[in-house]
């Protein structure tokens, strides 16, 4: 696949922009050249968005909203056809046919979403950017991991053929997190400490759980001490059985004695009569009443003889008392009589007022007929209420008039004022565009910030960098860019000649201290052997004979020249003393054979070791020359460095600082790159800000103001915009509220005039009945109502006073008649004159005739009573005396005076049985049986053996209750013990915290297992991925290294080192280059051939996809970028490359060269 | 008459694969078996049923703790002072239990014997309960074939604790035909065994009412016991929640979904719907991602991190009602491996060593070696419980699976190193 033609319809600052992307066989190196500000970036970023879908938040829709935003392409397909597709922003139906001739959008046929998709085999933006992107920080930081690994020769290769940083990290970070969940003897990691704890739980759960077995052993336990509890009882309670049988016996004991003695004294009075235990009682009694009945007889009858005469004393008036009620009536009638004979004169007066005063009434009225006619008059109760009602009506009606006036006039007044509030509000603010505005502003505040963010990015970087370069260079930084650096080989080559120069200076001045030490011993040795006395060597010995020999040829040779001349004395002389010498040192080396040989070997020695000396100084001299010849030559390396001072390994380090700051300096250009993009991308922001501001009828952003002032203003404007529409739209709402209102109020009032009319019609009639005119007044009808009551009043009041006289006059008369009967009928001769006077004494004489009957009625009853008496006395003396010959009868005697004697012996005998019956009671409470089985028991007992019992028995119970209690306590523990398996969810739980710890472990095993097959795959895939592809992909990165090193490496090698292969550069002369020796464009470079090595093997095995390079040559000098395009360009031979760059120089470079032929070039 | 039918109440067996985590609730489940025996029992007595039976199955096999049994015998004692009587059989689980053996249950409790079919008449009721229980743990014959012909005049239950004619999950005890069971004649089986509820047959009654509590997330959905009435010959059944935890699983597709957010609330929607759907009840919910989409990178690269996530949300949603039991990934990648595998680079490799995974046994063995130290320190119960035999094909082959769901989401830049 590749792009034919670019569509930018709207994106970015583009609009209906359109880039021809012809292709043509050899042709599809497309450099894609933007100034700053042209949209390069925005450019780049459209490509992959048409490829891959718009994300959910974009930076470039500062110009256009989101739904407006548009890429489309030509594409050309490996078949041959060419397929025209628009990209929209959206989640779903974002592709659709487009008109590649007009740029008409078909959107009534949308694309499947996977379209491009399908075209790009499956990859997606992430994936497509590792296997065909290449840009400038892609490159740096796998060069910088290829230095890390030191060229690792499978990780180098996968590394650059996925595209990827850092393979390293990501097998590392792989391999931490396993480490960081479980080690196999760790014991604080994740997974390690849920195993402990899993255990642990473990132990809980078993020591929780309670089994069968045990909860039976509990059981048994305590149902055995609760036989033994229940065996001890029984034992105790018969224990207390005997002592009980025991205390009966001595309480039994005394008892029964007394029994035995009680029953002997009954026996003696056994021929006694059985007189009754009252006996003597009864007869004193009987003998006392005789006495009593006596004297009663006697008063009774006196009293009786007293009372007859009082009897015939008294007198009664029978007639009286036979009219005792007529008296009475007439008594209590008395008062009222008086009071109508005085209330009559009164009653007819005031009869007479009244007539006079209804007579002015009905004059009044208009109507002065007679008295009797006058009730007709009166207005009858339902022409009243009917009266009542209109009176209220007309209330109401006059209340409901006023309330309508003033609602109608509240509401005009209401509607006047919204009317002039709406008039007074402005004009409807443009709230869309407003808002439009305000987005479009927070857009731009972001791009402010982004500037600034990157402005002071910059600046500190810049900073940074002037002081990394202050301590690097004396010099300008493009001094220091222009300036050819050595390369790190040469400095170690140096170090190395160095080295092994320092090595042998070294090596010498240790030998020649070696020897100067050995020299220094040996003289002192020879000096030493010399003062210890004369040491003859052979060599001196040899010496004095050579001398003697000498003598002797001197001496000879005189002897012949002159053989008659005696010798020469002193020649004979010097002979014999040369002879003597030889003789002496002969002997002395004869004598000390062994000093003298040891001298002469440290002689010897001495000599050897001077002439060694000798060899030492031209050795050191030939160093020196060494050293001033490499000198000069390290002084003409460093000399443009400005560092002459600078050791090799310095240099190295300088070395290292240098490539790192043309890294930050390479960074920086990108920075200040992005930067200005920034800057240019924020005022064409900022343009299109001020526009929509005027469109929007604001004044623009002042050059004082801050944006944020003016977001806030403009923020300002949306709410008052707001604030205005709304309070338009429900000012408007209210007036319309209002008009309905009034509408309804006029309706009201139409309906409460017809109301008013009927009243009046009901109002005319009511007037005509009340004798008043049609139009009265209200006030005119209370007050003729009020006459009326009036009138009702009085002639209600004549009527009670007539009746009442009437009554009066009848009730005088019938007491005067009546008073006149009554007194005839009780024979009263008395005056009839004053009739109430005489009603008055009958009553009072009435009250003494009641008086004497009563007194009669009492006497009567007295005389009675005393009768009685007497014969009640005499029934009593009866009695007494049958009483006491009953007594006599029973004793066996004939007279009252032998009783007494008799009563006494017989008291003495009931004293006796009572006892008896009382033991008897005793002992069979005591007992609970027969006396008899009591008495048996007691047999053969004394008191004494029973007590002596008792006391043992009481010792044994003692023992038993504390045995008891022991065995009370064992089964009290054992029932705790049983308690303490109580069906509780212990055990349970431990088992369910057990499970979750389990799931725990799971989890976190699942994890650990992931990550470490995650490594373990890697690995695999890595390794496969070398074992495959190292030979070819090798080859043919090294021919592009050394394509683009300018043959400076003429191949790439593969080494071992230690146990893993690593990859190196080899010069034209077959020196090797480890990755650590390349300075960082090199190791740049290399990273490229590697990537571009992947590149076309992808292309080889998908088909052609089109290659995006990013600005990727910044930092290669003229002559290596013009090699890498050449690359670039013979890659574009298989498929279509778009190479993106700001760089004008680069343009130049390009097209000035003869490669501009197979390379299509776009301005942006 | 009215009577409940219960079966495989497993008192005390633990919740399985509820890893505890803050927020979970972990007190609102403790005792769950526990507390759903005590609604049976409470629903028993507030119903007055007539009687219950029990159709075996009463602990777990291996549990020894003898406080399980005497809390089972401390619920049977509250029947008993209602009058209530209980017809157990014993099932597999109990007859290789030693609690069955060593315990005393109240008089109203009536255990049938394990040597012969056994029938238990009520006159009262008119009630002819027949079973047998289990005498071993594994009973492979057809025991309903020697039950004794229906009892006239009477309403004749059948107890049997059964694998009917197999259940998928379940040993093939006690193994039995419809045909066997109608042919004697009986009004209602109540039978046991199977956790899952199901009416087998209605001429007549057949009936699983399964386990009373859900103890993982394979036992799903309500749980409890059968209300069975009877009224003029006429036998109705109706299915009484007793559970305390629900389980259930809720699967999300992510296909159209944009990012982690809109999963998050897509999440959080369903895990309301199933909260209402589980009537009050804390919920073990499984959380099911299934699909193809773009969201399988993000997934895959940090699963700890969306189940942190989802659990935060499940938290929030269901005012801490909900358990999240485990989030299942089952995303598949947006890209089409087939697709990817075609051509000789990286990616083509990885994509063609995730084609081969299922025979790749050289894969498998590095797979052994490498998770050798881990494998050797996993407890037994957890291997078991949570089906992670490190030396099993499948379960290797399904980490195999994560770990190059993981590879891919990194090549692409995604989570470097910071996925926990």
């Amino acid at each position: 696949m590749k792009f034919a033609q670019l569509h930018l319809k709207a994106f970015g600052p583009f609009r209906d922009r359109v880039l021809d992307l012809p292709i043509d066989a050899g042709r599809d190196l497309h450099l894609i050249y933007g100034p700053n500000e042209a949209g390069k970036s925005s450019t780049l970023r459209a490509v992959n968005h048409f490829l891959f879908g718009m994300p959910a938040r974009t930076a470039d829709a500062f110009l256009h909203d989101y739904g407006e935003l548009r890429v489309g392409a030509t594409l050309s397909l490996g078949s041959g056809e060419r397929l025209s597709v628009m990209r929209r922003k959206g989640n779903k139906n974002t592709l659709f046919a487009f008109d590649a001739a007009s740029g008409a959008e078909i959107t009534s046929s949308p694309l499947a979403e996977n379209t491009l998709a399908d075209i790009l085999g499956g990859l997606d933006e992430q994936l497509y950017r590792t296997l065909f992107g290449l840009d400038l920080e892609g490159l740096h930081k796998g060069s910088e991991e290829l230095l890390r690994g030191e060229g690792e020769v499978g990780r180098s290769l996968f590394q650059a053929a996925a595209g990827l940083a850092s393979l390293r990290s990501l097998m590392d970070g792989l391999d931490k997190q396993a480490a960081d969940t479980f080690k196999a003897r760790a014991q604080n990691l994740p997974l390690n400490r849920a195993l402990q704890d899993f255990e642990l739980q473990r132990r809980a759960l078993k020591e929780r759980t309670v089994r069968s077995s045990a909860w039976e052993s509990s059981e048994g336990e305590y149902q055995r001490a609760l036989a033994r509890h229940a065996a001890l009882r029984e034992r105790l309670s018969a224990a207390r059985a005997t002592q009980q049988r025991l205390e009966r016996l001595r309480i039994n004991l005394p008892l029964l004695a007394e029994r035995t003695q009680v029953e002997t004294a009954l026996a003696a009075l056994a021929d006694v009569p059985a007189l009754p235990g009252d006996a003597r009682e009864r007869r004193i009694a009987a003998e006392e009443r005789m006495r009593g009945a006596e004297q009663a007889r006697r008063a009774a009858h006196a009293t009786g003889e007293r009372l007859a005469g009082e009897m015939a004393a008294l007198v009664v008036r029978e007639a009286l008392l036979a009219r005792a009620a007529d008296v009475e009536q007439m008594f209590h009638a008395l008062a009222a009589y008086r009071a109508a004979r005085a209330a009559l004169p009164d009653s007819e007066r005031r009869t007479d007022e009244l007539g006079t005063r209804v007579t002015r009434l009905l004059a009044e009225l208009g109507a002065p007929e007679a008295l009797d006619h006058a009730a007709r008059l009166l207005p009858s109760a339902t022409l009243r209420a009917a009266l009542q009602s209109l009176l209220d009506e007309d209330a109401r009606l006059g209340e409901r008039d006023m309330h309508l006036a003033s609602q109608r006039d509240e509401q005009r007044l209401t509607q006047s004022r919204l009317e002039a509030r709406l008039a007074q509000l402005p004009a409807p603010a443009p709230l869309a565009l407003l808002e439009q505005l305000l987005a479009r502003m927070a857009n731009v505040t972001e791009l402010e910030t982004r500037r600034q963010v990157l402005a002071r990015e910059f600046g500190e970087r810049e900073a940074r960098l002037r002081d990394e370069l202050a301590m690097l260079w004396p010099g300008s930084l493009p001094e220091l860019l222009a300036l050819t650096v050595p390369l790190p080989v040469t400095a170690n080559g140096f170090e190395t000649d160095f080295g092994v120069l320092a090595q042998h200076e070294h090596a010498l001045a240790q030998q020649a201290a070696s020897l100067e030490r050995d020299l220094s011993e040996c003289v002192r040795e020879l000096e030493g052997w010399a003062a210890s006395g004369e040491v003859v060597t052979q060599a001196e010995v040899s010496s004095a004979r050579t001398a003697r020999d000498a003598q002797w040829a001197d001496l000879r040779r005189d002897w012949h020249e002159a053989p008659a001349q005696p010798p020469s004395a002193r020649l004979a002389e010097q002979f014999e003393a040369a002879m003597r010498e030889a003789d002496r040192l002969a002997d002395l080396l004869h004598a000390d054979t062994a000093r003298a040989t040891r001298v002469a070997a440290t002689r010897k020695r001495v000599l050897d070791m001077e002439s060694e000396r000798a060899r030492h100084a031209e050795r050191r001299a030939t160093l020196l020359a060494e050293r001033a010849t490499l000198e000069t030559r390290w002084r003409a390396l460093t000399a443009p460095l400005r560092r002459a001072e600078l050791s090799p390994a310095a240099l190295r380090d300088w070395l290292v600082l240098h490539g790192q700051l043309l890294a930050r300096h390479a960074e920086l250009d990108k920075l200040r790159h992005n930067e200005r993009e920034a800057a240019e991308e924020f005022a064409r922001a900022r343009q299109a800000m001020d526009d929509a501001l005027a469109e929007c009828a604001l004044p623009p952003v002042a050059a004082d103001e801050h944006l944020a002032e003016a977001l806030e203003r403009v923020r300002g404007a949306v709410s008052a915009a707001r604030q205005t529409n709304a309070e338009r739209v429900a000012i408007g709402e209210q007036i319309e509220t209002q008009r309905g209102e009034l509408a309804r109020l006029a309706a009201q009032h139409a309906q409460f005039t017809q109301l008013r009319a009927t009243w009046q019609a009901r109002w005319h009639e009511a007037m005509a009945q009340l004798r008043l005119g049609a139009n009265a007044m209200a006030a005119e009808v209370k007050v003729r109502l009020e006459q009326f009551a009036r009138l009702a009043a009085d002639l209600d009041e004549m009527e009670r006073l007539a009746s009442e006289t009437r009554v009066q006059r009848v009730a005088v008369a019938d007491f005067e008649q009546r008073v006149a009967a009554l007194a005839d009928a009780v024979e009263d001769a008395g005056s009839r004159h004053a009739l109430d006077a005489l009603a008055e004494r009958l009553y009072a004489e009435l009250g003494a005739a009641r008086e004497a009957q009563a007194r009669r009625q009492r006497l009567t009853g007295e005389i009675a009573a005393a009768c009685r008496a007497r014969d009640e006395a005499e029934t009593t003396a009866q009695d007494a005396r049958q009483r006491l010959a009953e007594l006599l009868a029973l004793a066996g005697c004939a007279t009252p005076a032998e009783l007494p004697a008799l009563e006494d012996q017989a008291q003495l005998g009931r004293e006796l049985a009572a006892r008896l019956a009382d033991l008897d009671t005793q002992l069979l409470r005591h007992n609970a049986r027969a006396v008899t089985a009591v008495a048996s028991e007691a047999e053969g007992h004394g008191l004494d053996q029973v007590t002596t019992q008792i006391d043992e028995v009481a010792m044994a119970i003692d023992a038993l209750e504390s045995e008891i209690e022991a065995a009370q306590e064992a089964v009290f523990t054992a029932k705790q013990t049983l308690d303490t398996i109580d069906g509780g969810a212990s055990a349970a739980e431990a088992q369910q915290a057990t499970r979750s710890l389990g799931a725990r472990i799971a989890s976190e095993a699942r994890t650990y297992a992931r990550l470490r097959l995650a490594h373990a795959v890697l690995a695999r895939v890595v390794q496969t991925y070398r074992a495959r592809h190292q030979g070819p992909l090798l080859a043919r990165a090294a021919e592009i290294f050394r394509r683009i090193t300018l043959g400076s490496f003429a191949d790439l090698a593969v080494d071992w080192v230690e146990d893993s292969q690593v990859l190196q550069g080899e010069r034209r002369d077959h020196s090797r280059v480890p990755i650590t020796g390349m300075s960082q464009g090199t190791r740049d470079q290399l990273f490229l051939a590697l990537r571009l090595a992947a590149i076309e093997q992808h292309i080889a095995s998908r088909g052609p996809f089109p290659v995006i390079v990013d600005d990727l040559l910044v930092q290669f000098d003229d002559a290596r970028a013009l090699a890498t395009l050449d690359v670039l360009a013979e890659l574009a031979t298989h498929t279509q490359v778009l190479f993106f760059t700001h760089h004008q120089h680069l343009l130049g470079l390009a097209e000035a060269a003869p490669i501009a032929r197979a390379m299509n070039i776009q301005v942006l | 008459m009215r009577f409940l039918h219960c079966a495989d109440i497993h008192l005390d067996s633990p919740l399985r694969g509820l890893e505890r985590y803050e927020g979970a609730p972990v007190e609102e489940v403790r005792g769950a078996t526990r507390r759903a025996f005590e609604n049976l029992v409470q629903f028993a007595l507030r119903e007055k049923v007539d009687f219950v039976v029990i159709a075996g199955d009463l602990y777990d096999g291996d549990w020894p703790d003898f406080n399980t049994g005497l809390f089972f015998a401390k619920g049977m004692a509250q029947l008993g002072e209602s009058g209530i009587a209980v017809y157990v059989v014993r099932g597999n689980h109990d007859a290789a239990s030693k609690l069955s053996r060593a315990l005393r249950l109240p008089a109203n409790v009536h255990l049938l014997a394990a040597r012969a079919p056994q029938t238990i008449v009520n006159d009262a009721l008119g009630l002819a309960v027949h079973g047998q229980s289990f005498a071993t743990a594994a009973v492979t014959d057809d025991l309903a074939a020697g039950y004794p012909q229906a009892l006239r005049g009477h309403f004749n239950l059948g107890l049997l604790h059964t694998s009917m004619t197999g259940r998928e999950g379940h040993e093939p005890y006690a193994p039995t035909t419809e045909q066997v069971l109608r042919a004697k004649g009986y009004d209602y089986w109540a039978l046991g065994h199977v956790h899952a509820r199901e009416i087998v047959a209605r001429e007549p009654w057949v009936v699983y009412p399964g386990n009373l509590q859900g103890r993982n997330i394979r036992e799903r959905g309500a749980k409890g016991c059968e209300l069975v009435t009877v009224e003029d010959g006429v036998i109705s059944t109706e299915s009484i929640a007793l559970d305390v935890l629900r389980w259930n699983e809720c699967a999300l597709d992510v296909s159209e979904l944009a990012d982690l957010d809109a999963l998050l609330d897509q999440a959080q929607a369903a895990v309301r719907a199933h909260l209402v759907a589980a009537d009050g009840r804390i919920l073990g919910l499984r959380v099911r991602l299934h699909g193809t989409g773009s969201l399988h990178r993000e997934l895959a690269a940090r699963p700890e991190r969306v189940v942190e996530q989802l659990r935060a949300v499940a938290l929030d949603a269901s005012a801490g009602n909900v358990w999240l039991e485990k989030v299942a990934i089952a995303v598949r990648p947006a890209q089409d491996l087939a697709r990817l595998g075609q051509g000789g680079d990286v990616v083509a490799l990885l994509a063609q060593e995730l084609a081969t995974l299922g025979s790749a046994e050289p894969l498998l063995d590095i797979a052994r070696e490498v998770l050798k130290d881990v494998r050797l320190k996993l407890p037994r119960e957890v291997i078991d419980d949570e089906g992670l035999d490190l030396e099993d094909p499948a379960v290797l082959l399904e980490l195999l699976r994560e770990a190059e769901s993981e590879i891919l989401a990194r090549l692409a830049g995604e989570a470097d190193g910071d996925a926990r």
